[in-house]
């Protein structure tokens, strides 16, 4: 089940919602398990058993850790709990990358049978790893109840589609939350918010950028030169859209009962350099390759080859992690470049403007790594970019695209800024001495959530708009 | 932050006035103001008992200790302060930034957030209880022209793998009661996207193989037909039918009100095509004739050499050609192109639709008669029927303003013989109809359906006025429509099969029913699509 569908919306929250309000607060952990297994075997149900029992290898190895009389012993629990874990997110994630390029290689095996990819097994693997190499650290206590534990990893609000939440911000929360007025005033705000932001702006985005960058449909030879740029920034503006999206949408449903989640993006097309776009983009991934892999390795506090070493292995990883294909290892390569450049040759040496620029511009034809799976397209799109097709500079399709998108343009751009907020501030500034700001905040922060709501509700019904015109009766 | 952790807020909350101050000064920048929001409630409690229900309703969904705390230890001398400097009104006179003052600016902060807050309940309740309103869940869209998502069938393998929620949340979305008013709604939101210039070119992003010199010049050899042993994958109903309407929906130029779609040519489907039109002759060699007419689309067929150049598609005279030229001898390719451009100032092409005019069907019927040898049927003496207020699929695909400003008519002519034919449906239920409709009270988007009763899987049209054994067989597809009328006071028999919903051999059924003309009439963009030339070339194969 996704966020954006009239099930969740209109069926599955409304009834969990009303559960949790009406069972006395010793049951409210029980309704929101319960209804985060419903959510999740709504893909599938087979693997809730998936989902169920990594929870309980983790939950086993943290108190074992824990437990542990010997050093020696906790080291093996912690091992035990990433080899169970990484193994079946591997086998899951990259067995088909393996072998088709293995039958690449050597014509074996005949047929590649991958295995489905379970929903959301990238975010609550590295959740539950997370959480047993905190107990291991003693940043944590290990959870003595095992279903407080699997209500920790398979909670809806971020099970599916991240952030990835670190047991440590949550784990009081999950015996105690004391959520206030303004706590579920801000939830539900957030949420209607993030699903503005994905029903509105990201999925239009997403229509103008399949019709004129699709991937895998072998078209892309006849886009001219604006076509690419357009349809790529359309894409860029998308992806972060989407992103971002679910990510308000899990903090906004976490606010409303109390859970308080960190935040998973900071404007990161604002961003000063490249490394400062990681540090913007995607925050709870690259924290945790941060804290559970960099570090570890000895971060950046030794020699340059090692450090080197250290780099390549979160960037590659970071990119693998995105997908088991070819293209995402060489987007992660690709960051890897860009940030040792910046490390050893630019280091703060280009004025502000024109740094702002050149990462921006680096992380849009990143993004071009990022969405064409064949090397064929990818190749066609860096020579469209770089004005060295064959097919001119531009065309009526594109010229025609841009004017139908044109506003839908600005306003994403102006949503991937932190304009509206900073308004909201101001307003709220404001209010503490006029009286006629006073009025307008009172009522942007009363209309805001519902008109929003309601808005995106009449859009995702318009999404599901499929007209077909050879059935006729 | 207080409200990164509840205890904090709550601590705060038992300060002395000294931090209320600083607590509304929060309340005002929109995310700190959490120690506030609590206090007014508790101070409501003793103003109103309908906002201490509201208050009380609100804390038990936090299901929050410590505000239930709060709440509870607002002690009776301080309450009757409360109620006494509880009056807003009162308080407006205060000097701004007094303590008073920022208070009051914090209730009604509180108060627009906690109606906030029940507005989007309110509304998910509603819209809640409208998807339980099963009665009213529709089964059929008349603006997309489809049936909706059935619920669906339950079954313990479906259940395990997910396709059954999976379809469930299709079907609750696409049966939605409110669904289509809000489609309508969403619509017009979607013109704020941008600007609708007058002259557009919708997709068009395509990939189209080259016309090979000889195919252009119409001389490339004839493919050959495939014999009855060669098995031909067929392709699903559903997948036939989203391949069509990509295709024909993948290069759109809009000027003024009306789309033009425009051909791309793909070389393999082409030959599959010719491969089914010499498999079918070579089929039923001394038994009938085959006809096959390529209708060009609206682009093709009315817009201009230069802007069909500039648009980028495939020259549609020379794909028919190269059409023609695959065909074996046996196979009577009727070039319909030339004429229907020659009559291009006339009403041959819907603007809002894809579909030819019975008008420009009617030219396409007059080439037919000529490569045949006998004189057309004069329609114009025909009864005629206008349906107006014809929105048509390029409507639905665009929704474009000026579509609607100006909406196409049809023209039905009514045969001299008859209007009354019989069709069966795609489960074999025999059904008399009309071979032209009264649409009027259709909706507008239905209009073209006027003839022959849509698209059928097999019908029959008789002519009392004949008698000599004459028939003949159009295997069709839409474009067929409005040109199977114009056969009808010529054969004593009409046959029409659509082959996207039939799998019968078309050589058997010719043999049985011994017909003497096989008429093959299908859009270009449509014989160009793979699944439409294999399911032909498997049904021109002997069953």
């Amino acid at each position: 089940m996704v966020f954006s569908s009239f099930m969740f919306l209109f069926v599955f929250l409304p009834v969990v919602m009303l559960a949790y309000w009406l069972v006395p607060d010793k049951f409210k952990n029980y309704v929101l398990l319960v209804g985060s297994l419903v959510f999740y075997s709504w893909g599938g149900p087979r693997y809730v058993l998936l989902i169920v029992g990594e929870a309980l290898v983790s939950w086993l190895c943290a108190l074992a850790i824990e437990r542990g009389q010997t050093q020696q012993a906790r080291r093996m629990a912690l091992v035990a709990e990433c080899v169970v874990l990484l193994g079946l997110l591997a086998y899951f994630k990259y067995t088909g990358f393996f072998l088709s390029n293995l039958h690449a290689l050597v014509g074996w095996p005949a047929d590649v049978v991958a295995p489905v990819l379970p929903i959301g097994i990238s975010f609550y693997t590295f959740q539950l790893i997370s959480y047993v190499a905190d107990v291991y650290r003693g940043k944590v206590h290990a959870q003595p109840a095992y279903w407080k534990l699997l209500l920790y990893c398979s909670l809806f609000h971020q099970c599916i589609a991240g952030p990835i939440v670190r047991y440590e911000t949550v784990s009081r929360e999950i015996d105690e939350r004391h959520p206030r007025a303004v706590d579920v005033y801000e939830g539900v705000r957030r949420f209607c918010v993030g699903l503005a932001k994905k029903v509105l702006l990201a999925n239009a985005c997403a229509s103008v950028a399949d019709s004129l960058v699709p991937a895998g449909t072998g078209s892309l030879a006849a886009q001219p030169f604006f076509g690419w740029w357009l349809g790529m920034i359309f894409y860029t503006l998308q992806i972060y859209l989407d992103f971002s999206a679910y990510s308000d949408m899990a903090i906004g449903l976490g606010r409303m009962v109390g859970f308080h989640y960190l935040e998973n993006f900071d404007h990161p097309y604002l961003a000063k350099s490249v490394q400062d776009f990681w540090r913007r983009w995607h925050i709870s991934l690259s924290s945790f390759f941060r804290d559970y892999v960099y570090i570890p390795l000895g971060g950046s506090r030794c020699s340059r080859p090692v450090y080197i070493r250290n780099m390549a292995v979160v960037w590659l990883l970071t990119g693998f992690w995105h997908g088991a294909s070819w293209n995402y290892l060489l987007w992660g390569a690709y960051y890897l470049v860009l940030l040792l450049l910046e490390r050893f040759f630019l280091a703060d040496r280009l004025p502000r403007p024109v740094s702002r620029i050149l990462a921006l511009l680096a992380v849009v034809l990143g993004w071009v790594l990022f969405r064409f799976e064949s090397f064929g397209e990818m190749g066609m799109a860096f020579a469209g970019m770089f004005g060295l097709g064959a097919t001119g500079i531009t065309s009526l399709a594109v010229h025609t695209a841009f004017l139908q998108n044109v506003f839908l343009l600005v306003v994403s751009a102006i949503a991937c800024t932190g304009l509206g907020s900073s308004l909201r501030h101001r307003l709220a500034v404001g209010a503490r001495k006029d009286e006629r700001m006073l009025k307008a905040y009172t009522l942007e922060e009363m209309l805001v959530p519902v008109v929003l709501l309601v808005v995106s509700t009449i859009a995702l019904a318009g999404a599901s708009y499929n007209p077909f015109i050879y059935f006729q009766f | 932050m207080a409200e990164t952790d509840g205890r904090g807020g709550t601590r705060r909350l038992r300060k002395s006035d000294i931090s209320a101050r600083r607590d509304a000064h929060g309340a005002a920048q929109g995310t700190g103001g959490t120690a506030r929001v609590r206090r007014t409630a508790s101070q409501q409690q003793g103003a109103s008992p309908q906002r201490t229900r509201q208050a009380a309703a609100q804390r038990s969904a936090q299901g929050s200790a410590p505000v239930r705390r709060s709440a509870g230890k607002a002690s009776a001398p301080e309450a009757a302060r409360r109620r006494a400097t509880g009056n807003v009104r009162r308080l407006e006179g205060a000097p701004a930034g007094s303590k008073e003052d920022l208070r009051r600016r914090g209730r009604a902060l509180a108060s627009s957030r906690r109606n906030a807050v029940r507005s989007v309940m309110v509304s998910f309740v509603l819209f809640s209880v409208v998807g339980l309103l099963f009665f009213l869940r529709p089964a059929h869209s008349d603006l997309e022209k489809r049936d909706l998502t059935p619920f669906p069938e339950f079954t313990w393998g479906r259940l395990v793998d997910g396709s059954f929620f999976s379809d469930l949340s299709l079907w609750y979305g696409d049966t939605y009661p409110l669904r289509e008013p809000m489609v309508r709604l969403s619509q017009g939101m979607n013109a704020l996207h941008g600007i609708q210039p007058k002259t557009q070119m919708v997709g068009g992003t395509v990939n189209k193989d080259e016309l090979p010199v000889d195919g252009a010049e119409g001389e490339a050899a004839p493919v050959e037909a495939v014999d009855d042993k060669e098995v031909i994958e067929v392709p699903t109903e559903r997948y036939m039918a989203e391949e069509i309407q990509s295709k024909i929906m993948e290069g759109l130029y809009v000027n003024d009100g009306a789309a033009y779609n425009i051909y791309y040519f793909s070389q393999e489907s082409v030959e599959q095509y010719a491969r089914a039109m010499n498999t079918c002759a070579k089929n039923l060699e001394g038994q009938a004739t085959v006809y096959s007419i390529i209708a060009p689309t609206s682009a093709g067929a009315l817009l201009d050499e230069q802007t069909l150049e500039d648009l980028g598609g495939t020259d549609q005279l020379q794909a028919i050609k190269y059409f023609h030229s695959l065909y074996d001898d046996a196979v009577h390719g009727i070039n319909v192109y030339n004429t229907l451009r020659a009559h291009n100032d006339e009403y041959i092409y819907f603007r809002t639709d894809h579909h030819w005019t019975q008008l420009g069907a009617y030219y396409a019927y007059a080439e037919f008669c000529r490569d045949k040898g006998v004189e057309p049927s004069n329609i114009f003496g025909r009864e005629k029927m206008t349906f107006d207020g014809f929105l048509g699929t390029f409507y639905s695909e665009l929704g474009n303003s000026d579509m609607e400003a100006r909406p196409d008519y049809v023209d039905a002519y009514i045969p001299n013989s008859t209007n009354d034919m019989v069709i069966w449906d795609t489960d074999g239920n025999e059904i008399e109809t009309n071979v032209v409709t009264d649409v009027s009270d259709w909706n507008m988007y239905s209009k073209y359906n006027c003839f022959i009763s849509g698209d059928r899987p097999l019908s029959r049209i008789d002519n009392p006025l004949k008698s000599d054994g004459s028939s003949c067989l159009v295997i069709k597809d839409s474009f067929g429509c409005a040109f199977v009328p114009l056969l009808v006071d010529d054969y004593q028999t009409v046959w029409v099969i659509d082959f996207r919903y039939s799998d019968r051999s078309i050589p058997d059924f010719v043999r049985e029913h011994n017909i003497q003309d096989v008429i093959f009439l299908n859009a270009i963009v449509l014989a160009g699509t793979d699944p439409v030339s294999s399911a032909l070339l498997a049904q021109s194969q002997n069953g």
